[in-house]
């Protein structure tokens, strides 16, 4: 006897139509390789790839070139939640220097399409955004990274900017700012078109930090390569060791004890509090609230003075390796683990104090300025259709309601609550309130994390440092760290011991093009308060 | 009351905390300006945490400013990029005489980890000569006041623990 199925509502059973290919299935399609996330595609299977993209969910987490072939590395839906990462990488061999770009589509791919034609003169065809990125035409050579790099006569002309704005030209003025600025900032150029006492346009002009880090992380020793992942930026030096530290070992398939795994994610969530306790005092600073200013300035510095006390370093470069953590305990190297993690407990409940003492006056004296709070409302609103677009994640996309985190998928994070702080406003407001919660947030993971540390923890006490050995195959490997502004992103590639070659995925690039959208519109007094905000790193744009 | 009494109360009631360093100059202040000539910040960061932070700057007679005609010294973080050489070079002809040259961090120096290639010239050491420069990879701010007390002083300041 057979029971009929059991319909409930009208009976229609939506099916999926099998004639309309994915991305998953579109590039698992293409032709195998040696690694079993990467495909390569046909110029046809490629294009057929960018149209499918236009109502597929898929994320473009990267766009890379090594030379031969283009790399996109993608993601089914958007990381973060219970699922974690799912990625897929596409590469087309190159047949001539173009490919069809795909930022007319994902305009999240422009920063990448923009760096792949300065370093390696490949042109993204239906590219969305054909401005150079870091080649100013200062450089020794164009396409530097090219078989046939071509010389230049080093900077000849001035850097070019678009038309002014009619109403700028008719009754505005055009300010500059930058690269020099006598702040702490990096180096980058602003040229404002300022009208009726609002900033209509917004240009950066940026390269000026560029340092090749493409270049420099290729042909390189494992430890070379980790040293220089710790100083693509300071902001985000932790997560991108982490990200480097992780690709490499997934391409080595080596497994990393847990608690290696939650010592890294509380090195993150500190790292995390400076940047955005960093953001806020630049913020504070530029808004004119002085007191508010050195209040988080002083709580930065303390933080780092607890971080240098406890594990030798203010600022926690070369903190992670591919193997483990090298954590330098009261100036000493190689202790016993038992004084490590002792050294770590302390160091978690230092932090711990901050977070019910002095951070909740500091939040409080936030709350109560009218510069940084009412004064920032409805400056520099990030739609929230933008947001979507360009997958933002960081304080930037939850302040647009955005709550993606891909710390709640993260094995490191196992055995910690998350809580991702969300709010729909979208302006600088809302992203300095996020900041504030995130940093509660993260003590909060701190004093947990600090528990884990406990002596009496005897079930098995694996070295913080295992020393890996790398073979002689090629490999490839990736991770993804939740970074203090975003996803990061490190797709590695090690041949005969070395590193061949690292691909960084940055979510600077990506917030540097929100900001000149967003900056419009707000009054030139409030211009530096507002950008301070973002809290973009200007490194981390120019690679 | 006259303003000395006032700002004598006032200094010894808000005085920072921390250690108080002997003034170091005859021509007071020295005034700084900051360029950040490309890396990875971190160096910038602690230059910023040794301006705003408790650090004693005023008393040691040491002060940032924005505009490089008013500037000393040239305080100089981060390897030296191709594109902010001609920045570097504007700002320091901008600065009036006598003026000197302070390499903050190992970028700033030789390079540190940013040695030359196309985009990037290195660090000052072989380019110009540098009045004062303050090793470390972020050199930390107490290691910043001390090599520019030290260069400052007629005699070497007693060295702070850090």
């Amino acid at each position: 006897m057979s029971i009929p199925p059991i319909l409930f509502g009208g009976g229609a059973l939506v099916t999926q139509e099998p004639s309309r290919p994915t991305v998953r299935t579109l590039i698992r399609n293409g032709q195998k390789t040696e690694t079993a996330w990467r495909f390569e595609l046909t110029e046809d299977a490629w294009f057929d790839l960018v149209e499918c993209l236009r109502d597929d969910p898929a994320v473009l987490l990267g766009l890379w070139c090594d030379g031969k072939a283009v790399h996109a590395f993608f993601n089914d839906g958007v990381p973060g939640g219970e699922v974690g990462l799912r990625p897929l990488m596409a590469s087309l061999v190159l047949d001539g220097p173009r490919y069809r770009g795909f930022s007319a589509i994902r305009h999240r791919a422009a920063p990448f399409e923009r760096m792949i034609r300065d370093l390696w003169g490949v042109e993204a065809m239906d590219a969305a955004d054909t401005r150079p990125l870091v080649d100013r035409g200062a450089w020794t050579v164009t396409a530097p990274l090219s078989e046939r790099p071509v010389p230049t006569s080093g900077m000849t002309d001035m850097p070019e900017f678009a038309a002014p704005d009619p109403v700028v030209a008719a009754q505005g003025m055009v300010f500059s700012r930058g690269p020099a600025s006598g702040g702490s900032e990096g180096p980058v150029h602003f040229r404002l078109g300022v009208a009726n006492e609002r900033v209509r346009t917004v240009e950066a002009l940026t390269g000026f930090a560029h340092r090749g880090m493409e270049a420099r992380m290729a042909g390189v020793s494992l430890t070379e390569a980790a040293a220089l992942s710790g100083r693509i930026h300071v902001g985000a030096s932790v997560a991108h060791q982490w990200a480097f530290s992780a690709a490499v070992e997934q391409a080595m398939g080596t497994t990393i004890a847990p608690m290696i795994g939650h010592i890294r994610a509380m090195l993150c969530e500190i790292e995390r509090i400076h940047t955005h306790l960093t953001s806020l005092a630049r913020t504070a600073d530029a808004a004119g609230a002085e007191m508010l200013a050195t209040r988080l300035y002083k709580a930065r510095d303390i933080l780092s003075r607890v971080c240098q006390a406890a594990i030798g370093r203010r600022l926690l470069l070369d903190c992670v390796v591919p193997g483990g953590v090298t954590l330098a305990i009261s100036g000493y190297e190689q202790l016993p683990e038992d004084v490590v993690l002792d050294g770590l407990r302390t160091l978690c409940e230092e932090i711990a104090v901050f977070g019910t003492g002095d951070f909740l006056d500091i939040q409080a004296l936030w709350q109560a300025t009218g510069v940084v709070t009412s004064g920032l409302v409805g400056e520099g609103v990030v739609p929230r259709s933008l947001a979507d677009a360009l997958v933002l994640g960081g304080a930037i996309g939850r302040s647009c309601g955005r709550g993606a985190d891909l710390r709640q998928s993260m094995e490191a994070y196992s055995g910690v609550r998350i809580r991702t702080p969300v709010a729909i406003e979208g302006d600088a407001a809302a992203r300095c309130r996020i900041r504030f919660e995130d940093i509660a947030e993260s003590l909060r993971m701190i004093a947990a994390f600090g528990a884990m540390f406990s002596p009496d923890d005897e079930a098995e006490r694996p070295s913080f440092l295992v020393p890996l050995k790398i073979p002689q195959e090629r490999c490839e490997g990736y991770a993804a760290v939740e970074g203090p502004d975003g996803l990061i992103c490190h797709v590695v590639i090690l041949q005969a011991g070395r590193v061949e070659r690292t691909f960084i995925a940055e979510p600077a690039g990506v917030l540097q093009g929100v900001q000149e959208t967003a900056l419009p519109g707000s009054s030139p007094s409030k211009f530096d308060a507002v950008r301070c905000s973002f809290g973009v790193s200007v490194a981390a744009v120019d690679l | 009351m006259s303003t000395v009494l006032i700002r004598a109360l006032f200094t010894s009631l808000l005085a920072p905390a921390g250690p108080a360093l002997p003034p170091v100059v005859s021509r007071s202040p020295l005034v700084f300006f900051h360029v950040d000539s490309g890396g990875c910040e971190a160096c910038s960061l602690e230059v910023e945490a040794l301006r705003k932070g408790d650090y004693g700057l005023a008393e040691a007679g040491i002060v940032f400013t924005d505009a490089p005609r008013l500037a000393d010294m040239l305080l100089v973080t981060g390897t030296c990029t191709r594109m902010m050489a001609p920045v570097v070079k504007a700002a320091w002809e901008a600065m009036p005489q006598p003026k000197g040259l302070l390499a903050v961090g190992a970028c700033a120096i030789d390079g540190g980890p940013f040695a030359e290639n196309y985009a990037v010239l290195g660090g000052l050491e072989k380019r110009a000569s540098v009045d004062c420069a303050i090793p470390g990879c972020p050199p930390t701010p107490d290691a910043i006041l001390q090599g520019i007390v030290n260069l400052l002083s007629p005699t070497p300041a007693p060295i702070m623990e850090a």
